[in-house]
């Protein structure tokens, strides 16, 4: 088991979180198409994979993240390719002879991809409904796992326009719609920015109201002192029951990666100064050194940068530097920044995505928000704020 | 045991194998790491990233090629695994695909991947082409059961290049494969302008190579003992401690910079390590130069003044120096520290000091930017030398290097800077001097230019200053003055001595008590002097004049003999004092003494005696007093004349001709009297300072009954003597009423007695000097 503060965690070093593996196998038992809502790092992409390495009896999970996707066909294309090089799907004879049959074009199946007949096969769209019916020949349920589904959508709305975005939600009900006699098929989808808000923006919430919802919460209190028990299997000191309630009081967004995040900087320490034991000094200047990590804050900043311009980047900007001032922003004091930057229609849709995306709460109080992370707070007053 | 040339030390590339891996005594426990992390990973899933982070000379490329070597050296391992180092600065990958190209190709190197890039040649039109020769890559490998391991050396320069879509594939491909791993380097300074909020940065763990600590130090110091047999440096590493870690302070603890001034040091004979430290300093220059662009104006201000100073500045002083507001100035430090150009050093107030983080930055800004007068470029060596060596070892290692250059065939830089170096050091001014003009005669037929950049020695200085006191220039040798580097006793004596000639004189009180508390006698002679000549308390001119011979100054003893003479008219003590310097050799007390013996004990013989050994000495004017207390006291007329007449040859000075003068009258020599008489009779200056002797030597005249001789004289003055001397002119009336019958009844009632008195005492004196 290793402390791992990059990719997706997988295998054995995944911590496995039991109530939320069975709420996700309520609802894929139940055949839903799934849409899984989580800010950043808090373990969408690991919890996918761990379904993936996972699965009951009868189920294959694929997954694939086309974050770098930036039209519609090329997506269908991706999939596609990747449905069909799946071992499980590959391999399966009454597949591959279904595809042949039905989509004369198709050339030659192969773990490199498909052949086609003729170069340069335009519907992907088409052939993937006809790929997934397939599947209904066969006794084996597929779940089509899509990462970073949002990304993906705004890229094609920034390199296409909004009305290709918007029929590329479409097809995709559609394909849903399509497959939905086989039953066979069940797509879920991921992604760190709000999709939910981004469809809002489009007008176009009819394309992704046959999703359920899958939540992935932070870590509750038992769930975190085993984490951390499972992750000093990897160091070479302890920490007292003492020690780890001061960094969980120090975090108190209990997301897996702050607490890897934090017991690696611990680890650093440790090594670097050939430590005999972790103090709270010791924990204080991790918490400080974890700070200094760039690559693991500044997409918080680079995201709002990137996603909103002009007085909307302003005014998200303000309301972050006044938590991060103040620990609170009160509702009428936002109401009041909204009209500042001529805002007072958007705002609340700006402040969903503040919340979804895991910026900003208001679960004590709907009229009084704070920061979700004290980590991110202390981060954004020192690097963003001042 | 292995000896390497030293410039292998900056290009781990050029070293060997076996030879990398010897040298690689630190950084051990995150290469074990990050080694075991590889060892142990299945690479079923994807795994963890690295950027191996640190400013340059942290050893990044070193752990990198460490790390690969290791792998390749596990025969286990690189059964699986199949390390690629990329070992060029990868300039020619700009787009995701050029990496995987560029990989296919040194896979091909492998029967078992023959191909390769002809398979990726054929996609090159696709518009998916970076995609497909990724999936070649990844086919290939999970066909021949390998998994990848990139070590990319300078990763962030690649990084930052990467265009939107190019970065979003990145994250997937981290994100998707498990067939490779990155293992990259970078170096932290160009770092501050990345935009880490790119995708894919979340997925490196970034380990950051900070400055050694102590340990490390010490074992890298062992180590470069060992492979330059340097056995001494065992013993310094284990006696003491604090060189090492002052030495960890001075370099920030980066092993480049270590590894560097230690050669420059040991290298006492060629100077290639120097060569080598040009070498380097050449090479950074492009990104140094970047680095300083990329600030703001006011930002390259701070740091030029920051770096220039090398020591640690407080706000207050960096905003004074760069003409900013305190808070502007602070603005600013925040800012270049949050990227990373300067660190904070806390203290205990709260004022913090800045300076410059990366030490070798400051080497290379001084070296290299430092063209302003006054720089000192060798800062940093003078700084590890002081730090190395004691007083003893370091003018051990300038007669050493005294001794190179006799001998030539010293690189010239070297020799120069290395002169510049040690002779900011302690050493003493003599070997410093001679070190100093022994250079010069070196390099300048070599390059006249760089002596530009050699400073004057302390005793050139010091003559410097001496002739600007000389001349009343007071502040500009007070400036020149600061050219010497250590505030020893003789500078701080040199600046008590000037303000003291400059009339400052608690300033120079201030000066000398500075100098006294390091022992040295001048200053407390000097500061006596002021308290006995200028502030006039002699009780405390005693106390130091008393504390200056206890620690043997002799001038002390003459000077506090004057003390007890003059102001306490202590005349014993006063007199063991003048014979206690008269012993040491302090010929003005011989004349002084003999002044004592005239004036006080009025012991003639004693006078007589030490009046003669001051004239032996040296001091003649001795003799003019000894002529006239032979006159004075009517001792000997022959024997005075002898005296004054000796004196008078010596020196032609009114005195001298007055006395003369005087004492031919005595022996009744008067044309000759006359003659010498108008050597101060007709010089103005005698009117103010003896005007009484004046009288004097006409009322001998007189009493000589050479009236017409003194009525000459009254008559030929210029300077109106009828009218200065009137009661001697109306004495002389009075003898001449024969000639002059109404002459002397024109003198008024006034002057009467006064002229009775005269002539009283003209009689008196035509039988004293019959």
């Amino acid at each position: 088991m290793k402390i791992i503060t990059g990719p997706p965690v997988a295998g054995d070093n995944y911590f496995f979180r039991k109530k939320l593996a069975e709420e996700a196998w309520n609802l894929i038992e139940s055949g839903c198409h799934i849409l899984i809502t989580a800010p950043r790092r808090v373990g969408k992409t690991s919890f996918m994979y761990y379904l993936k390495d996972h699965p009951k009896k009868g189920y294959c999970f694929i997954y694939l993240n086309t974050e770098s996707v930036n039209n519609e066909n090329e997506f269908f294309r991706r999939l596609v390719n990747k449905i069909v090089t799946t071992e499980h799907i590959g391999n399966s004879q009454k597949i591959v002879t279904f595809i042949k049959k039905n989509i004369p074009s198709i050339k030659r199946v192969g773990p490199d991809g498909i052949e086609f007949t003729k170069p340069d096969e335009k519907n992907f769209k088409e052939m993937l409904v006809k790929i997934l019916q397939s599947i209904q020949s066969d006794n084996i349920k597929l779940i089509v796992m899509l990462d970073e589904f949002p990304q993906t959508l705004i890229n094609i709305i920034e390199d296409e326009g909004e009305s290709q975005g918007k029929h590329f939600l479409r097809s995709n009900r559609e394909i849903r719609q399509d497959i939905e006699s086989s039953k066979n098929v069940q797509f879920i989808y991921a992604g760190s920015i709000g999709l939910e808000n981004i469809v809002s923006r489009l007008n176009a919430v009819a394309t992704i109201n046959d999703l359920a919802r899958l939540i992935i919460p932070p870590l509750i209190i038992n769930e975190v002192n085993d984490f951390i028990d499972f992750l000093l299997k990897n160091t070479k000191f302890t920490l007292s029951h003492k020690l780890k309630n001061y960094i969980l009081k120090k975090i108190e967004w209990l997301i897996p990666f702050y607490i890897q995040l934090v017991i690696s900087e611990l680890n650093n320490i440790y090594r670097d100064e050939d430590l005999n034991e972790i103090s709270v000094d010791i924990i204080d200047r991790a918490f400080v050194d974890m700070l200094e990590q760039r690559n693991h804050f500044e997409h918080w900043h680079t995201r709002l940068r990137t996603s909103f311009k002009g007085k909307e980047y302003s005014f998200i900007k303000e309301v972050l530097n006044t938590v991060s001032d103040n620990n609170i922003i009160k509702t009428n004091e936002i109401n009041d920044l909204a009209v500042k930057y001529d805002l007072v229609e958007f705002y609340r849709d700006l402040l969903k995505t503040l919340t979804y995306d895991g910026y900003l709460n208001n679960n004590d109080n709907p009229k009084i928000y704070r920061f979700n992370s004290p980590i991110l707070k202390m981060w954004w007053k020192n690097y963003v704020a001042n | 045991m292995l000896q390497i040339s030293h410039i292998q030390v900056y290009n781990p590339f050029n070293m060997t194998q076996e030879e990398l891996i010897n040298i690689f005594v630190v950084r051990t426990a995150i290469f074990k790491e990050i080694f075991e992390d590889i060892k142990f990973s299945e690479m079923k899933h994807p795994e963890q990233h690295y950027i191996i982070q640190g400013i340059r000379g942290q050893g990044k490329t070193t752990l990198l090629l460490r790390i690969y070597y290791e792998i390749v050296r596990d025969i286990k391992l690189s059964k699986k695994l199949i390390p690629i180092i990329f070992n060029e600065e990868p300039y020619n990958i700009r787009k995701l695909y050029n990496l995987w190209e560029t990989t296919a190709g040194l896979l091909e190197e492998r029967n078992e991947f023959a191909g390769l890039t002809g398979k990726m040649e054929k996609e090159f039109n696709k518009t998916d082409y970076e995609m497909r020769c990724f999936e070649i890559l990844e086919t290939s490998l999970k066909k021949n059961h390998k998994k990848l391991i990139l070590f990319i050396d300078n990763i962030g320069m690649f990084l930052e290049k990467l265009d939107k879509k190019d970065q979003h594939r990145l994250r997937e491909v981290l994100i998707e494969s498990s067939e490779l791993r990155i293992i990259g380097a970078s170096s932290s300074i160009v770092e501050f302008s990345y935009d880490y909020g790119k995708p894919f940065f979340e997925f490196f763990k970034i380990s950051k190579l900070k400055g050694l600590n102590f340990e490390e130090t010490k074992v890298l110091l062992l180590k470069l003992g060992e492979m330059y047999n340097k056995k001494k440096i065992k013993a310094l590493v284990e006696n003491n401690p604090g060189r090492i870690e002052a030495l960890r302070r001075l370099t920030g603890g980066v092993i480049r910079t270590i590894v560097l001034l230690f050669e420059i040091f040991i290298d006492e004979e060629i100077g290639s390590a120097f060569i080598d430290l040009e070498k380097i300093l050449d090479n950074v220059t492009p990104l140094y130069k970047h680095r300083m662009d990329d600030l703001s104006p006011p930002q390259q201000q701070i740091v030029d003044v920051i770096a220039i100073n090398w020591d640690a500045m407080s706000t207050k002083d960096i905003a004074k120096k760069t003409r900013m507001q305190s808070k502007v100035a602070a603005a600013q430090l925040n800012q270049l520290q949050r990227n990373n150009i300067i660190e904070k050093q806390a203290t205990s107030t709260k004022n913090n000091f800045y300076r410059i983080s990366e030490r070798f930055f400051n080497i290379w800004y001084l070296m290299r930017q430092g063209r302003r007068k006054d720089v000192n470029k060798v800062r940093f060596l003078v700084e590890f030398l002081e730090i190395w060596c004691s007083k003893d070892e370091l003018q051990k290692r300038a007669l050493k290097h005294l001794d190179a250059i006799e001998k030539g065939g010293i690189y010239h830089r070297y020799a120069l800077y290395f002169t510049e170096a040690i002779s900011k050091t302690d050493i003493s001014y003599e070997i410093q001097d001679k070190l100093i003009k022994k250079i010069r005669e070196y390099v300048g037929p070599i390059d006249k230019g760089l002596l530009r950049d050699l400073s004057p020695s302390n005793l050139e200085i010091l003559s410097n200053v001496e002739i600007l006191f000389k001349n009343k220039k007071y502040e500009s040798a007070l400036k020149e003055l600061q050219k010497i580097r250590y505030n020893d006793t003789i500078k701080l004596f040199f600046s008590g001595y000037i303000y003291h000639l400059k009339g400052d004189f608690s300033k120079a009180e201030e000066y000398y008590l500075k100098a006294a508390e390091s022992g040295d006698s001048f200053a407390l002679n000097n500061i006596a002097m002021l308290y006995h000549y200028e502030f006039k308390e002699f009780r405390k001119a005693e106390e130091y004049y008393l504390k200056s011979v206890e620690s043997g100054d002799t001038d002390a003893l003459f000077n506090i003999a004057v003390l007890y003479h003059k102001e306490f008219k202590d005349f014993k003590k006063s007199e063991e004092y003048y014979l206690k310097a008269v012993e040491s050799g302090v010929t003005q007390a011989l004349f002084n003494i003999a002044l004592l013996y005239h004036y006080e004990f009025k012991d003639f013989k004693k006078a007589e005696e030490y009046y003669l050994k001051a004239v032996e000495s040296g001091y003649t004017k001795s003799l003019n007093n000894l002529a006239w207390m032979f006159f004075k006291e009517k001792i000997d007329k022959i024997k005075a004349l002898e005296y004054a007449e000796k004196s008078f040859k010596e020196e032609k000075t009114i005195f001298t001709a007055y006395t003369y003068s005087t004492i031919l009258l005595w022996n009744n020599e008067f044309e000759k009297a006359y003659k010498i008489s108008k050597e101060f009779i007709e010089n103005p200056e005698s009117f103010e300072k003896f005007p009484k002797d004046i009288t004097l030597f006409l009322m001998l005249l007189i009493s000589k009954k050479q009236y017409h001789l003194t009525l000459k004289i009254f008559n030929e003055n210029p300077y109106d003597l009828m009218n200065r001397l009137k009661p001697v002119y109306y004495a002389l009336m009075y003898f001449m009423q024969d000639d002059y019958p109404n002459e002397y009844r024109k003198m008024g009632e006034e002057l009467k007695q006064t002229v009775e008195e005269i002539i009283e005492e003209i009689l008196r004196l035509e039988k004293d000097y019959e």
